[in-house]
């Protein structure tokens, strides 16, 4: 019989290890893979520094950036999605359906319209998130108390009103910006490395939920069970908001709101390793990464040359695999 | 061994009282009752009681210190409440939720022990729920939920069990079975209980001690044997109660 408790240190080590491989394979596979095809061995030789100079220039100026933003954003993007669905005690939440990336993604653009330098591009993000953060802050719990279904309605509110200034901003920006902010709107990864402050955020969000995975497994359980269990939940809500904030302020700055990795991959893994936190957060980060590494590498190579925004890719596999796994999933008596 | 002093407890709920300068002194080994109408604000000096909810005035220690300004931790270690409403959301297993259950013994850089695991397994046994533990409690019936959340308070091992009618959604025989052994168990080991009950007869039939709300404030509380009488029972239903010995039994029928 299955049994979470039984070994759970032996099956941890299994999920996680298959799904480092799946990560390594897809690292690879965006590595040879694109306009021009490489072997592993020009691929290996390029990444130790003594390939020829065309391999070199494609895997290190150009792929092995963009696979270690898509490494992250998808990892962060999971994180977010596991951190949101908690907090609302709804598998389809994410920062998405909050307003988080909507707020993130306006504050983004208006940064791009001004002209402002790239750094300030970074604070711009996570001024939006957090924005919109303490707004839904304000406005769900003004009467009070913390209900799930209220937090929802104002979370969604709030990204409809963050999608029309997005579209006002559209509308009114010169029509040579255009198409970069609508490729970018779209999920877009530039081949740029994620930098040490994002990789940073990640893997202090990705230690600090591990930390807190099992008050996060209470908090599932809903917000009074958790309380009478001796949580303090009003802290760890906080933090799971400012957690996903940071979280989806790095993922819009390195490649515009990408939806959908935060609602499909926790999901997924609910599906595959069950609702505990100490597996679940690992292996939708990992799950996630792989993901976006793949989609981004499709993206390069479906419609070559032309290169389509990865938000694009990752809906089309995403909205069939969600349908199928919620399907499963409702017979199998999980929602 | 528990102690539990209420002094002076007055709570509101909208415009309605629930208690007003209520004292209570509950000694270790009781078992209470808690009854009164719908509305009467049963459930919520249950969550009050546990330190979920502030009271408007008054005060209760578990153990010689205030309920509400103890840590969360402590608080947790020394009051267990098992919810009225079922969670229809949950996707946990039984085994999941017992395993949560140890929550407040759990240290957080240790995590879960052997021990704890070990004394999960003994509930599940002494509780005959083997059989449910492994599904996701989504898919059981209510009174099973019912049996996975009797034995999650049991795993939780505290002095003090508040439980917010819990014989609900469970068969005749289970209700007079489950309870009256959890209830002999727990009195054996002096800890002390609390209950919201529906039921008048099961009420009088399994506690020490009756608390009943009567509205707008007015409390009524003691022993058993005193404070179940047609007349405290007729005025506290607002309904003729009469009263009927039978079988060694005692059995009260509204007419």
């Amino acid at each position: 019989m299955k049994h979470a408790g039984k070994n759970p240190s032996a099956r941890r080590r299994a999920t996680l290890s298959g799904l480092i491989v799946l990560v390594v394979i897809a690292l690879a596979l965006s590595l040879t893979r694109g306009s021009v095809d490489l072997s592993w061995g020009d691929a290996a030789a390029a990444l130790m520094g003594k390939g020829n100079a065309l391999a070199s220039a494609v895997v290190l100026d150009l792929r092995l950036p963009r696979a270690l933003s898509a490494l992250v954003v998808g990892s962060a993007l999971a994180l977010a999605g596991v951190l949101m669905q908690v907090l609302l005690r709804n598998p389809l939440a994410d920062p998405y359906v909050l307003g988080t990336s909507g707020g993130s993604a306006v504050l983004v653009l208006i940064a791009m319209m001004a002209g402002a330098p790239h750094s300030v591009v970074p604070v711009a993000a996570g001024a939006g998130a957090l924005i919109s953060m303490v707004l839904l802050l304000l406005l769900a719990r003004s009467s009070g108390d913390w209900s799930s279904s209220r937090l929802l309605l104002t979370g969604i509110v709030l990204a409809s009103g963050w999608g029309a200034l997005i579209s006002f901003l559209l509308s009114v920006s010169p029509a040579q910006q255009i198409q970069g902010m609508l490729f970018w709107l779209m999920g877009d990864l530039q081949p740029v490395t994620p930098g040490w402050w994002r990789s940073g955020v990640v893997l202090a969000a990705l230690m600090l939920s591990l930390i807190l995975a099992r008050d996060l497994n209470l908090l599932a359980e809903g917000d009074l069970r958790a309380r009478s269990l001796g949580l303090r939940t009003g802290l760890l809500r906080l933090a799971i908001l400012l957690g996903a904030s940071a979280l989806t302020a790095v993922a819009v700055t390195l490649a515009g709101p990408v939806g959908f990795v935060g609602l499909v991959i926790p999901h997924m893994m609910r599906l595959l390793v069950g609702p505990d936190h100490r597996l679940l957060i690992p292996s939708s980060m990992l799950a996630g990464g792989a993901l976006l590494i793949l989609s981004e590498m499709t993206a390069r190579i479906l419609w070559a040359p032309q290169q389509l925004p990865v938000g694009v890719i990752t809906a089309f596999i995403g909205v069939p695999v969600f349908l199928l796994l919620l399907q499963k999933g409702a017979s199998r008596g999980r929602p | 061994m528990s102690d539990v002093t209420v002094s002076g407890l007055c709570i509101d709920v909208g415009r309605t009282r629930v208690c007003d300068q209520l004292d209570l002194a509950l000694k270790p080994g009781e078992v209470w009752s808690v009854i009164g109408r719908n509305g009467a604000g049963k459930t919520t000096l249950l969550h009050t009681l546990a330190g979920l909810r502030a009271p408007q005035a008054g005060s209760i220690s578990i153990d010689g210190s205030n309920v509400h300004r103890v840590s969360a931790r402590v608080r947790a270690q020394r009051v267990s409440i098992l919810f009225q409403q079922l969670d229809e959301m949950s996707s946990l297993t039984g085994h999941e939720i017992l395993i949560n259950a140890r929550h407040p013994w759990v240290s957080r850089w240790e995590g879960i022990q052997e021990q704890d695991e070990e004394i999960v397994q003994r509930v599940v046994h002494e509780h005959d729920i083997v059989h449910l533990v492994d599904r996701p409690v989504g898919i059981l019936s209510g009174g099973e939920r019912r049996r996975i959340e009797l034995a999650a308070v049991a795993v939780q091992d505290t002095g003090v069990i508040l439980l917010d009618e819990p014989v609900n959604h469970l068969d005749l025989h289970f209700q007079i079975e489950t309870l009256s052994a959890l209830l002999n168990q727990w009195r054996a080991q002096d800890k002390i209980v609390m209950m919201v009950m529906h039921d008048l007869n099961l009420a009088t039939r399994f506690s020490d001690q009756l608390l009943c709300l009567m509205g707008h404030g007015e409390s009524l509380s003691g022993p058993t044997k005193t404070i179940a009488t047609e007349e405290n029972f007729s005025r506290l239903m607002k309904h003729p109660i009469r009263r009927y010995d039978a079988h060694g039994q005692t059995v009260f029928v509204p007419l």
